[in-house]
């Protein structure tokens, strides 16, 4: 009981830069900020869009000032990165599945994903563009 | 007896909304820039969207879920940036998402 426990050093708030898969996950981690952040956003547009047409017209130009548009393009960077990464771990939420008595490989499943996403994004720009 | 356990209210939003996001918020963002469409989101097609029950649960969805997603992520990585105090990060979180939840509801309402 006289001996000094061994207890190795860990910087509070930088570990995360020593190694990159710690870089990584922190990343990804990250991007909730960026979620909550474009929430904010939306939820403000839904308080523009209830006061009237001028308060909801001065909303959408300032999202389209240069400063509105600097700000969601580094939330755009990190809703990919969100994207990127849950599919990545997609597989390894699931149970395992079967398809024609074999195991669906975690690629297919990873692939199937990305092509939901395009599909997904083209229906969403359909709508938006021919409705 | 079984044990009943608050996460499965916890997680249930946090993989919902995970998910949405994965799929719909790059394309959304997109949208609000005004990159492509520039004149989809005006005001009267705005209003008109989130005149209609559909699109206000629309509306419900896109905002609430991956809002509660990032609150829930938030709260478990403040531990990994160094703030250790959970009690009072799952209060600030929480109670956030809960303030932007009621707004949302409201606004929609409103509409």
């Amino acid at each position: 009981m006289s001996r000094r426990p061994y207890v190795r050093e860990v910087p509070r708030f930088t570990w995360w830069l020593k190694k990159k898969f710690y870089t990584e996950y922190m990343m990804r981690e990250a991007t909730c900020i960026a979620v909550a952040l474009y929430s904010a956003l939306l939820i403000i547009g839904l308080i523009r869009l209830s006061e009237g047409q001028a308060e909801y017209t001065a909303y959408l130009e300032a999202m389209r000032s240069p400063l509105g548009l600097i700000l969601q393009l580094i939330i755009l960077a990190f809703a990919v990165y969100h994207t990127i990464t849950w599919f990545k771990l997609a597989p390894k939420g699931m149970p395992p599945m079967r398809f024609k008595d074999e195991k669906v490989q975690p690629k297919a499943i990873v692939a199937a994903h990305y092509a939901g996403w395009v599909g997904v994004s083209l229906v969403i720009l359909l709508f938006v563009g021919l409705v | 007896m079984a044990v009943h356990s608050h996460k499965a209210l916890i997680w249930l939003p946090f993989a919902a909304g995970g998910m949405l996001a994965a799929f719909v918020l790059p394309i959304m963002i997109v949208l609000t820039t005004g990159f492509l469409f520039p004149g989809a989101l005006s005001y009267e097609r705005a209003y008109a969207f989130a005149d209609n029950w559909i699109g206000k649960l629309i509306l419900l969805g896109v905002i609430l879920l991956p809002m509660w997603h990032a609150a829930h992520r938030l709260r478990i990585t403040a531990h990994d940036f160094g703030i250790h105090n959970d009690a009072a990060v799952r209060w600030a979180c929480y109670v956030l998402a809960g303030v932007g939840s009621v707004l949302t509801v409201v606004f929609l309402l409103a509409i």
